[in-house]
This record gives structure tokens, sequence and C-alpha cells, in this order.
């Protein structure tokens, strides 16, 4: 039989949030690789699905997270190429900001085996949910925040934003500490400074990884992003500072009336 | 949802209904509160109505002292994420004093992403529902790539059954679009199968196909994004130098 992968993700709360479509083809894979965030969800996963294999000792203090991605992405592979049903886990959404698993099946697809993802609950889902948001309501942008800084990305202050990973601006290496460069959240704060007012309260947020746990939601003026607890969990949002006016001459073509262009 | 007093929901077909039952035989549809070709915020605020209905009674009832319904609402997709009914319900419970909670769940985005082999963080993303993107326009980054949810149903306020698409709204759409894109720039349309083991809809043309393409009213629009611009090689160095410090 010629091999196969699906990727899947595990959500957050252990087992909470898995979907029985992903469950099922982890229990189903003759081989099962996973990346998860702490060791209540790895006790789990092996014993749902023994012979579970983690891929973390892919991650050692000061390697090129490029490097430990190009690991990741061969050793999900290998049994693919040997004929194996493979099922890659990931904690949260397996293609929300997770490089190998989108690069595993553009690989595993080019080489001609069947390859797929399946969607899990991501750290957005659960912000949008916690902080009770709704991202299309105004509209929501998110980038990779060190991407933002450096390549001045535009943001219009009219619509939400959300910003992945401000524990590790700047940082290509890998590492066991809970921030990455508390320094380079400075650098953050003026690039953001430059789109909104120092007083714009944004919230640092972290999703619960336990079913017991709240999630940590800290509202913040954005100049005082820097004083807050920041991990490379952390996942910045920013409110709209304004809302954007409507447009009337589109109004009137779209046939609506004024009522009718106000948000629902 | 299974041990819930009142469990509410809003599904897509009769399947998930028929599932949603079986978990709880208090569970009943909300679909009801749509009427033919009415502004869909009527149908929100009777929903809105119908789910605080019995948190207002054993509040009035216990004068404030006896044991409130546990009352879960369930919704197809995300429930944050363009689902009115829910929002306002959660707001409208909070404001009256009742404890609220939503749950995360997979939305219709994230299906896109796994389906297309999308990520949200690089190259970036824009999400936006479609008629608003027209009608307050913002100035996005084109290098992120753009999802417009309900594209097919651009300037639809009103309720109705069918699957045609708004076929002026796509038009708009595709006229905006085009004064951001070139007309060869590549977009997706894209549909999700509620139902397994049907696999998404997904279509990919040029920008300039899109005004007569062949959506539906349930269509999500993705545009690609354009090449990102050039690092700003000041910025890049503070931040290595700010990273070697940490």
């Amino acid at each position: 039989m010629s091999g196969s992968l699906t990727v899947v993700g595990t959500g957050f709360l252990v087992a909470g949030q898995i979907t029985p479509e992903s469950l099922a083809c982890m229990r189903g894979a003759e081989r099962l690789l996973y990346l998860v965030a702490e060791p209540a969800t790895k006790h789990w996963l092996e014993a749902e699905c023994p012979g579970a294999e983690s891929m973390h000792d892919a991650f050692w203090e000061g390697r090129s997270r490029l490097e430990a991605y190009e690991e990741v992405v061969e050793r999900i592979l290998a049994p693919v190429r040997a004929g194996r049903q493979v099922c890659a886990a990931f904690y949260g959404h397996p293609g929300v900001f997770v490089h190998p698993s989108h690069e595993a099946v553009r690989r595993a697809r080019a080489e001609g085996f069947t390859a797929f993802m399946l969607p899990g609950v991501s750290a957005e889902d659960c912000l949008f949910a916690d902080l009770g948001v709704d991202p299309a309501l105004h509209g929501c942008q998110s980038f990779e925040a060190s991407d933002f800084v450096v390549r001045r990305r535009r943001v219009d202050p009219r619509a939400a934003l959300v910003l992945w990973q401000i524990g590790a601006l700047g940082v290509t290496t890998y590492s066991v500490a809970p921030l990455w460069n508390a320094p380079g959240l400075a650098l953050l704060v003026e690039a953001l400074s430059e789109i909104y007012p120092a007083a714009h309260e944004v919230v640092v947020y972290e999703a619960a990884l336990y079913p017991v746990c709240e999630p940590l939601v800290q509202r913040v003026p954005l100049a005082d992003i820097g004083r807050a607890k920041v991990s490379t969990y952390s996942t910045l949002y920013v409110p709209p500072a304004r809302q954007a006016s409507v447009d009337e001459g589109m109004r009137s073509r779209l046939g609506l009336g004024v009522a009718e262009a106000e948000p629902s | 949802m299974e041990r819930a007093d009142c469990l509410f929901y809003l599904v897509t077909d009769p399947a998930t209904s028929g599932w949603l039952r079986s978990l709880n035989p208090r569970a009943r549809s909300l679909h009801d509160c749509y009427r033919e070709g009415e502004d869909g915020t009527l149908a929100a605020g009777r929903m809105v109505a119908r789910m605080l209905a019995p948190l207002r009674a054993a509040a009035t009832a216990a004068g404030g002292e006896g044991t409130e319904p546990a009352v879960c609402a369930a919704f197809y997709g995300h429930p944050a994420v363009l689902v009115h009914p829910a929002r306002l319900a959660a707001e409208q419970a909070r404001a009256e004093g009742f404890a609220v909670h939503m749950l995360p769940a997979i939305s219709c985005e994230d299906c896109l992403f796994a389906d297309l082999g999308v990520d949200p963080a690089v190259p970036g993303r824009v999400l936006c529902d479609a008629t608003d993107f027209l009608l307050r326009p913002r100035r996005f980054d084109t290098s992120a790539a753009l999802v417009l949810l309900q594209a097919g149903a651009v300037g639809v306020r009103r309720f109705h059954s069918g699957r045609e698409p708004s076929r002026a709204g796509l038009r708009l759409l595709a006229e905006a679009l085009g004064q951001q894109y070139p007309a060869d720039h590549p977009v997706v349309l894209y549909e999700i199968d509620p139902l397994p083991p049907f696999d998404p809809r997904i279509l990919r043309l040029p920008l300039a196909e899109l005004a007569e393409a062949p959506a539906s009213v349930v269509t999500t629009l993705y545009v690609t994004p354009l090449p990102p611009p050039a690092p700003d090689v000041e910025r890049r160095l503070r931040l290595q130098a700010s990273a070697t410090a940490g």
C-alpha cells in the first residue's frame, strides 16, 4: 500500500478541543508523530495511541528553528515514503503559525503521496471566544510580529490587529526560556506607536492550556506592553482604534439603506 | 450541550440537527426565527429573546435567589465569527448580570487554512466580511492574504433560502479588488461542504473572471498575497541587536 499523510491539530485544553475526525485519524494511523505544548497532552496522546513518537527532541537550546523544522518535515515524510499511513499531530490548529505542517503536506504531494490537513482550534480561535470579539465585524489583520516590525507591514487602525509570537521578536533559534527577546518589545511598541495612540488599550493574551485554567488576559496601554507578562505563547490583540466610515456612493450602489449599512 | 437544561441551536443541515437532538432531547432549533425576505437582524433579535427567556424567567421567579438554568446555544462554525445572534445574546446576557462563557470552535476560515495550505501568520492575512470590505474602504496590506467572508452574499441583508449568489455584489467586489490587484491575480472561491465525506469546493481563477464566476451564496473568497515589501534594514539590525542583548 502506498504511503499517505494526514496532519491534524489537537487544539488546547489537553484533549478537550480535538475533533472526532482528527482523533479517528490519530487512532487509525500506522505511525503517529506529534509536537504538543505540554506534558498532559503528551501523556494523553501516548495512552490513546501507543507507539506515538514525539518530535520535540528536534528542538534544543540554541538550535536554528529552520533547521529544527526541516528535521520535523523529514521525520514525518520518512515513514510516508516507506509506504505507511502517517498522522502528524500538532497542538492548536496545525496550519496556523506552524511551518513544518504545511511544508510536509506540500512535499508529500509533490512526491505523489496523498496528503491533507484537518483543521483544529487555534490560539486565535480561543482569543476570539475568550475576549468575545468577532474578527469579521470590523475586519481583522494578522501578522507574525517580527515580520510586522521589520517589513513595516501596513496596518489599518480601523480594523483589529493580531500579532503572533511577540515573545520571540527577531529570534531565529529555539530556547527553553519563556520569553526570548524582552528588549525587542520596545521596538514593537515603537512600531505600533506610529499607527496607534500610546494610550490605546491592547490585550496580551495566552490561551489556557489546561481545562481548569483561565486564559491569561492582560489589558494594558500600548506603551506598557513591555511591563506585561509576555511569553512565547503570547499573542497580541489590538482592537480597532476607530470605526471606518461608510462610502455613501458604495452604499447606494449596494442598494442598502442607511440603517442597513450599520454592522449588524 | 449534553448537560444543558436548555439547548438552542442553529445549524445548516438536518443531519447535525438530528445529532444534536440525540445528544440532548431538550434541543430546540432557532431556525424558525428566520422569515423569508425579512431583514436578518430581526431574526437575530428573536433568537436573542428566545435564548435569554429561560434565564430571565428563572431570575424573576426566584427573585434573584434561585438557581439559574444552564442554557447552552450551539452554532455551526465558530460562534464568535460572524454569528450575530451569538454575540448579541452574550452581550445582552452579560449586561443583565448572567454569567456567560463562549467556547471556541473550528471556523470556516480554519477549514480554508487547512484545505488551501495557507498560514495566516506568514505572510499575514486580512479577514473581512465582504460587504463591510466594500462599504468601509480601508487601506489593507495587499502583501497579506485576503479572506472575504460571505463574498457570495454581498449587500444581502434579507434572509432567503436560495443558493444563488448576489451577482451585482460579486461585480462590485471584482471592481474594487481590480483597483488593488492586477487582472490576472489568482483568487480562490472556497466553499465548505458541511457533510462528510464530501470535499470542499475549491475553484482557482484570475481576478478578471470573478464577476461572472460560478459562486454560491455561501462562497468565501480567498485573494492570494502579493509579494512582501523589502525589509527595513535599519529596523532589522535594531531587532537583531535587541535579540542578542536579550
